[in-house]
């Protein structure tokens, strides 16, 4: 089959691709883009792992098509720290050991970057609830929602 | 000699209550000294077995040195996750 | 110098919390998981597996793809080595089936293409003929007379003769007379339970690239805990040499237990030798469910019998557990671990091993301990509430402590479970009042914990800085703890130490990161690698100074003459030394080689409310409290992480998580939607207290901590729910479904 050709925007540079109609935007990031840092854990949308934020809203990219990736604005993973310093969000996870094996980090990290753009000062169990859609097997996710009201709180302070 | 203690699900194997009276300077020895003894264990022990001495527990090591009157005890092989 | 057993009690970096090393790559996306590889000309290989529990397979029929150019390489199991023996063979069986497929999912063929979408439509292509057998997926029905036969001759010598030939391994053990027991007994609670397996439910799926040269050398790159025994069971299974496959441990995205045992990565190479080309391989989620690693499923009959003061007269059980179509199952483990908290003068501890139509069951954190701990407590709890008593109060009474006498033989070296019986009696949680509705549970765990082979090198750079080499891939921050461990003993900062997971060329055999040893056994092969490095610091400065070894001595980072007549020298720093090692005898590295024991076993309490909804069956978890003896929390962070872990896995496994698997052996849930584990919202803030009675087996005072914390809370939430509602749950899970059906039968 032919493959498609994409022109897109990820973290804020322009980027093409060549893509087969059946794969997912998730397969173009890693494979066509080299940016591996969303995870496939499941690839049906139940874990979050490859969550990235597409015209400002936090998606699934397993469940995206590539080709839906055309004329888009999309955040991964690897936009996230800014000339090389991290993002509040990031220092706060290290600070809070809120991850152990660190695979679901990247997604549970654009997850909750997409949380604080929406809701500057979430509730715990606003977090709890929002994380809902991104799983966590190792750390039981109670140092994830106190370094994501850790950061909430930073973030209020620093503006 | 050390006092040798066997799970009960092989005792009825060597027809003797526990402790075994073996000899050995460490497990090796003295797991060869059993089989020597009773040479119907030597598939059960094959199959891997796990040991006290004295109250620490040793998973695998057989260099583990047994004192004179130590307390061994043998049981079936354990192993994590 | 007494460097070498010294035993250390004040700590300047061990038990402070820093940043972990490997922190920066893992939140920017940058840390190279098992399927973030690529190599120019790598082929993506697919396994077709069978859809049927049980089958003979008559033919596979690879025909329609002789003439399809996508297709680079097809193998089955001919193209794997011939003559193999016991768990060898057992494990290449379950990598890939011979003349039966013995589960839903067991691999049958596998093929390598160009791209994942061509070799996902080719693996459709191949036509398997199949004989459909009778299958069995229960594990009592599989033990009765006429159940379906798994294969014959394989129960091992333990099991009485005339047995059915699907049991393969019995265990018995314990000590007293327990008939003699339970005659003392003011009060006897026999019962029965079932759990249902549950997965390991790593969020990583398997993923490896391997590269097999046509002159047999092998490159493989994967996600495992441990890449020593990839390396061990991929040249037994393609019949080469273990030095000539190189295992490089990809960063690994959780285990649990389940990345011990070895899958795809044997057959990557296979299919690497026959296309001549790198090959990658991904397990989809449905296989990791329906061909990986669920723990066993269990039935077990537990009886208790209690005197009116609390004390316990007797105890016995018997766990029947299947580990799917192999032998293996962790019964010895629950026998083992059944009653092992409690000072039993009659004790009784059965075990089965049992083959089913499931697959081969992987170890899943302490295996076996958290079922029979679910049994075990759930009598004791119920006791208890009859005889009217405390339930830490009863627990204390016959807790275990230094100098008692095991369940499973010897008698307990210094341990903790007393202390965390008295934590959590003061605990704020256990004294607060309880809300409307709910009921609180509680339960105590046992896990062993384990040593075995480790090898580590610690490197001196020119700088003064090291590097340390270690071959435990890291789950859940071990490097950090290493890097404390080093900072500890050698007085340089911890930003000062870099650790890397060295391949299986750098170092000798390294045991796979399991059984909580990871911490104990190669933090203390650290800290005699770095003990080892302070020895050559003291010898080269006395070189230097023309004195003998003896002449010197250590303190905190500098080497010092020990006496006047040694001379009058300024102490040497390590970065003094390091500048000018090359020319003064050649450079410094610190090294152990062993196989360390006594891990020093632990316990843990757990502390839980939880209520039922009776009109849904639905059971909301809304305190939970972990309190486990650690020995010595090394980073008290990351201890405390796998408390709150292991607790959160234990959650699931007793409110949701099961294998369901349809009349004819097929399994039904095989995602997280059906299969689905603990998010954000189901689970409370998970409050932890670190216990810390030192391991005498451990210079710091180290046990492993990883596993014990999901023994206890099977139990501690079915205590905290026939509280909440007033009905003993004797299955796992308890789902909503199974919660109503039980409050229909209790009011019925």
């Amino acid at each position: 089959m032919k493959k498609v050709h994409v022109s897109t925007t990820i973290n804020g540079d322009n980027k093409e691709f060549l893509c087969d109609t059946r794969e997912t935007l998730l397969d173009a990031l890693r494979d066509h883009l080299a940016l591996t840092g969303s995870k496939e854990g499941c690839g049906t949308g139940d874990c979050g792992a490859c969550s990235v934020i597409f015209e400002g809203e936090v998606i699934c990219s397993c469940l995206a098509l590539a080709v839906e990736a055309e004329g888009k604005n999309i955040d991964t993973i690897e936009g996230m720290a800014n000339d090389g310093k991290l993002h509040i969000l990031q220092k706060k996870f290290l600070e809070h050991a809120a991850l152990q094996c660190g695979i679901c980090t990247p997604g549970i990290l654009m997850a909750s970057k997409s949380l604080l753009q929406q809701n500057k000062e979430p509730t715990k169990e606003e977090v709890r609830f929002w994380l809902a859609g991104n799983l966590c097997r190792c750390t039981g996710y109670d140092k994830i929602i106190n370094a994501v009201l850790d950061a909430a709180k930073e973030m209020r302070e620093t503006v | 000699m050390a006092n040798v203690y066997l799970w009960s699900g092989v005792r009825a194997l060597v027809a003797e209550e526990n402790p075994l009276k073996i000899d050995g300077e460490n497990l090796k020895e003295l797991l060869d000294n059993l089989i020597i003894s009773y040479p119907n264990l030597k598939a059960i022990i094959q199959e891997g077995v796990s040991f006290s001495v004295d109250n620490k527990l040793v998973m695998s090591s057989t260099i583990e040195r047994i004192e004179e009157n130590s307390e061994v005890y043998i049981f079936q092989k354990i192993s994590g996750g | 110098m007494a460097l070498d057993n010294e035993n250390k009690n004040f700590f300047d970096v061990v038990g402070t919390r820093p940043i972990r090393p490997d922190g920066i790559e893992k939140v920017t996306g940058q840390a190279r998981f098992g399927a973030d590889a690529y190599l120019p000309g790598m082929l993506h290989g697919i396994i077709l597996r069978s859809p049927h529990a049980h089958a003979e397979i008559l033919n596979i029929d690879t025909t329609s793809l002789d003439n399809d150019p996508s297709v680079k390489a097809i193998v089955t199991r001919k193209d794997f080595s011939p003559d193999l023996k016991g768990e060898d063979w057992n494990i290449l069986e379950n990598v890939m089936a011979d003349q039966k497929a013995l589960y839903d999912g067991h691999a049958i063929a596998a093929v390598a293409c160009s791209s994942l979408l061509e070799a996902r439509d080719a693996v459709k292509k191949i036509r398997v003929k199949y004989s459909l057998l009778p299958h069995v997926t229960d594990v009592e029905e599989a033990m009765k007379e006429g159940a379906p036969i798994i294969r014959e001759g394989v129960a091992r010598s333990s099991v009485p003769k005339d047995m059915h030939p699907n049991i393969v391994g019995y265990h018995e053990s314990g000590h007293g007379n327990v008939e003699k027991g339970f005659i003392e007994a003011d009060l006897i609670i026999e019962e029965t339970f079932k759990t249902e397996a549950a997965h390991q439910g790593y969020i990583e799926p398997h993923a490896c690239l391997v590269n097999m040269m046509p002159d047999g050398k092998g490159e493989v790159w994967c996600c495992t805990q441990g890449h020593f025994n990839v390396a061990k069971v991929c040249a037994k299974l393609l019949g080469t040499d273990a030095s000539q496959i190189r295992v490089t441990a990809s960063e690994i995205g959780g285990g649990f237990g389940g990345k011990t045992a070895v899958f795809i990565e044997p057959v990557a190479l296979a299919l690497s030798k026959k296309a001549n080309r790198p090959v990658k391989m991904v397990m989809s989620r449905s296989e990791v469910f329906r061909a990986t690693g669920p723990t066993s499923s269990t039935s077990m009959l537990v009886k208790i019998g209690m005197k009116k003061d609390g004390k316990i007269t007797a105890a016995s059980g018997t766990f029947k557990l299947q580990g799917g179509a192999f032998p293996g199952s962790p019964m010895a483990e629950s026998a083992m671990c059944a009653f092992a908290p409690y000072d039993l003068e009659h004790v009784k501890n059965v075990g089965w091993d049992v083959m089913c139509n499931r697959p081969k069951q992987a170890a899943y954190r302490a295996p076996g301990s958290p079922m029979a701990a679910f049994a075990v407590e759930s009598v004791i709890d119920d006791l208890c509430k009859k005889l009217k008593l405390d339930p830490i109060e009863t627990r204390l009474k016959n807790a275990v402590k230094e100098g008692s006498k095991a369940s499973f033989g010897p008698r307990f070296e210094r341990i903790g479970l007393v202390e965390t019986l008295e934590s959590a009696k003061s605990h704020p949680h256990y004294l607060a009042p309880l809300k409307d509705g709910y009921g609180r549970g509680i339960s105590c765990g046992f896990w062993f914990n384990f040593g075995g082979e480790t090898s580590v090198s610690l490197a001196l750079a020119e700088d003064g800085t090291a590097s340390l080499s270690v071959g435990t891939p890291d789950i859940g921050g071990s490097r950090a703890s290493m890097c404390q461990i080093v900072s500890e003993e050698l007085s340089i900062p911890y930003e000062k130490v870099r650790a890397t997971i060295a391949d299986t060329a750098t170092l000798g055999y390294n045991e796979i990161s399991h059984g909580s040893r990871v911490t104990f056994a190669t933090g203390l092969a650290t800290i005699k690698a770095a003990r080892d490095m302070k020895r050559k610091l003291c010898a080269r400065a006395a070189s230097n100074w023309g004195l003998e070894e003896d002449a010197v001595y250590w303190e905190k980072g500098y080497v010092k003459p020990a006496g006047p007549n040694a001379g009058n020298h300024d102490p040497l720093s390590i970065i003094d030394i390091a500048k000018t090692m090359g020319r003064t005898g050649g450079p410094i590295v610190g090294h152990f080689e062993a196989s360390p024991e006594g891990a020093g076993v632990s316990f843990a309490t757990h502390i839980v409310d939880a209520k039922v909804d009776r009109e849904t069956g639905f059971t909301s978890v809304d305190r939970y409290t972990v309190i486990q003896d650690a020995g010595k929390a090394i980073h008290p962070a990351y201890v405390e992480g796998q408390f709150q872990g292991g607790a959160a896995q234990g959650i699931g496994w007793a409110l949701n998580e099961e294998y369901i698997y349809d009349e004819k052996g097929v399994l039904q849930n095989a995602g997280f939607l059906d299969y689905r584990i603990p998010v954000a919202s189901d689970l409370p803030k998970i409050d932890t207290v670190i216990v810390e009675v030192p391991n005498p087996g451990h210079p710091y005072g180290v046990r492993g901590v990883g596993e014990t914390s999901i023994c206890p809370p099977l139990a501690a939430i079915a205590n905290a729910v026939s509280n909440s509602v007033g009905i003993r749950m004797k299955e796992l899970p308890m789902s909503p479904p199974r919660i109503l059906k039980a409050i229909e039968e209790n009011n019925g």
